[in-house]
């Protein structure tokens, strides 16, 4: 359950890379956006503003030296309606202070701005030359205006472009990763699989590590081939020898009258022999390759416990569900229920029976086989598919403990899991999941 | 005396089953190899028990071989577990199979059980309907054609023959055919009814052998 949720949370590289791209590559085109439109607004608001601050010193100029020269009275009268309309003149032109150039203050700074401000030269219908110092603008007023600027679709059209640059980064560096994570997987089952050319055709380090993980997978499977060689090899020669015993063991028998002791023999040969073909059987069963067809699951399981009852007659095995049509490879399916049905009927008593159905879930076909015997220790559950691995309950039964790995392995190749648990009421049940 | 021919490989094993199957009453000849086997006069045999796993020309390949000129009976010895070499080996006309390594009462006793139903039974003529039987030249005819059955199918067919419309359950007919119990994972009887099967198609015959899952084989007269 957790395992579950955590992967639905799981955010996808490709999702990732799109996310940090798109707002990184939005933020940085805004920024630039803005920038650069902020200041060359700036530069040519300076502009016009100290060209319009200009002309405003001009007539102000104007105005004082007109003044200097006219009738007092007339001029006194003229000067408090002027000044007022030139203080707000001047106020909103930005101009600080206007100074002639024989040091008297025309206009003084009302107070001290900490705005940067520029200084011209102008020179009246006099001649005389004036220094006019003009604040620049407000900087808020900038921002406001380039902000108006960038209109709506502007915006839209950065976010897009930069999520389609995004969405194409992401994918180029999360889609061979992706390809390549598949690969590693389904590599130990497809021994001649080709590395997907996605990753294959990179000139770069994914590509390398592409063919890193090939050829990783192939020195391991090499080493696995020749463990499971040796091992088919060993078993096989392991043969000859324990036929030629039984033939001497024979030979003893028809000589002597002590059939107790060559009857051990015969019993202990028998043994051998099985776990010999229990090894081959394993190692087959990692050798083998599939072939897939389509099989009823139905008649699959009834054949297994047809043959369950040539070993054990007495044995109650009852099987409900409906005929099951699936894509799998017959001997191999076919292997893993025989061992579990053998199984149950090996660790439990004589009279109970045991049951098998067989069902669908959520697409999946689910094969389950209830057993009514003492069932396993929590501890040893986890541990049984280990090849010899023997519950300790068990060890007074004939086996190897290979039959599980058998189940395992075989349920491997075809995409099946085994699932061991002890029923409420007793006894084990081993659950087999085919993916549809 | 019975002769019996043992072909396998292995010389020490063939020299101990031949000790012990002389034991048994039985006189026995030994070939080593496939090549061997192939040279050598059959008409002196009674049977042949024949090695699967050899070197050089395989024990399928000398079935193959002997079966196109001799109707002798043949018992495979096999790997255990090596379902399709005897699957393969019933079908070239093998007579039974064996796993092997083998507990030599066990080969004795499947030897007797070939060799009990390859013994002459009084001569009797059965007519059935369209089938003509004779049970002493182990033949078979329908609508005056003779099939070309092997032992085991003749047996088969006379059992169906007898039993006609009725359900016949596998351990019933090895019992009956192979002349020994079913044993786990023994698609013998299998093969031979395929067999069968195949060869009535050849005589143009309507009546049919129907699997029924589970409880074995019914012979539906048509």
């Amino acid at each position: 359950m957790d395992r579950i949720l955590k992967k639905r949370l799981r955010l996808s590289l490709t999702l990732k890379f799109f996310f940090i791209f798109w707002v990184g590559a939005s933020l940085i085109t805004l920024a630039t956006f803005v920038g650069t439109r902020a200041w060359v607004d700036r530069h040519n608001d300076n502009e016009q503003y100290i060209h319009r601050a200009t002309r405003t010193a001009e007539r102000i100029v104007d105005y004082y030296e007109r003044a200097e020269q006219a009738p007092r009275k007339a001029q006194r009268l003229k000067s408090t309606r002027e000044r007022r309309a030139l203080k707000a003149l001047r106020d909103s032109q930005g101009i600080v202070s206007i100074e002639r150039e024989d040091g008297e203050q025309l206009i003084t700074p009302l107070q001290p701005t900490k705005r940067p401000s520029s200084e011209i030269q102008i020179s009246g219908q006099s001649g005389t030359t004036y220094l006019v110092t003009v604040k620049h603008p407000p900087i808020t007023a900038t921002i406001n205006r380039v902000t108006r600027a960038i209109s709506f679709s502007q915006l839209i059209f950065i976010l897009i472009a930069s999520a389609a640059a995004s969405a194409f980064m992401g994918w180029y560096i999360a889609r061979p990763i992706r390809n390549l994570s598949q690969f590693a997987r389904s590599r130990p089952s497809h021994s001649n699989l080709a590395l997907p050319n996605s990753v294959a055709k990179r000139n770069d380090e994914l590509g390398d590590l592409g063919h890193d993980i090939n050829a990783m997978a192939s020195t391991l499977e090499q080493i696995a081939d020749s463990q499971r060689t040796l091992l088919h090899d060993v078993s096989h020669e392991l043969r000859a020898p324990l036929a030629r015993l039984q033939a001497m063991v024979g030979l003893v028998e028809q000589q002597s009258t002590d059939s107790k002791a060559t009857d051990r023999m015969h019993h202990e040969l028998a043994r051998t022999d099985q776990l010999i073909t229990d090894i081959l059987a394993l190692s087959r069963s990692d050798l083998s390759s599939t072939s897939l067809a389509n099989h009823d699951v139905y008649e699959l399981i009834q054949e297994a416990i047809d043959n369950l009852r040539t070993e054990s007659p007495d044995r109650q095995v009852s099987l409900f569900g409906n005929s099951l049509s699936a894509t799998t490879d017959y001997e191999l399916l076919y292997r893993a229920v025989e061992n579990l049905l053998r199984n149950a009927d090996k660790y439990s008593p004589n009279d109970r029976p045991i049951s098998v159905n067989l069902f669908e879930n959520n697409d999946n076909i689910i094969i389950q086989i209830d057993d009514n015997g003492p069932g396993v220790s929590e501890s040893d559950l986890q541990k049984l598919e280990q090849p010899f691995y023997r519950a300790g309950n068990q060890m007074h039964t004939d086996g190897f403990g290979l039959g599980l790995s058998i189940v395992t392995r075989s349920l491997g190749q075809i995409g099946g899991e085994l699932k061991l648990e002890n029923r409420k009421q007793g006894g084990l049940r081993a659950t087999i999941t085919l993916k549809h | 005396m019975q002769h019996i021919l043992l072909v396998d490989d292995d010389i020490s094993l063939t020299s101990l089953l031949s000790e012990y199957l002389n034991h048994e009453g039985f006189s026995t000849s030994i070939a080593s190899s496939g090549e061997e086997a192939i040279g050598l006069d059959l008409s002196t045999f009674q049977l042949i028990v024949l090695d699967i796993m050899m070197p050089g020309i395989s024990g399928l390949e000398v079935l193959k071989h002997v079966r196109q000129t001799s109707n002798i009976p043949i018992l495979m010895l096999t790997g255990r577990g090596d379902d399709l070499d005897r699957i393969l080996g019933l079908e070239l006309g093998a007579d039974d199979y064996l796993g092997k390594p083998c507990n030599p009462r066990e080969l004795v006793a499947r030897i007797n059980a070939i060799l009990r139903r390859s013994a002459p039974v009084p001569a009797k003529a059965t007519i059935s309907n369209d089938w003509q039987v004779n049970t002493d030249l182990l033949t078979a005819s329908y609508q005056g054609t003779q099939a070309e059955l092997t032992q085991a199918e003749f047996l088969l067919l006379q059992e169906f023959l007898s039993n006609a419309n009725a359900t016949l359950s596998k351990a019933h007919l090895t019992q009956q055919v192979l002349n020994r119990p079913l044993e786990k994972h023994d698609r013998a009887i299998d093969v031979h009814v395929s067999r069968l099967r195949h060869k009535l198609a050849q005589l143009n015959c309507p009546s049919q052998i129907t699997a029924l899952r589970g409880r074995g084989y019914r012979w539906t007269e048509s």
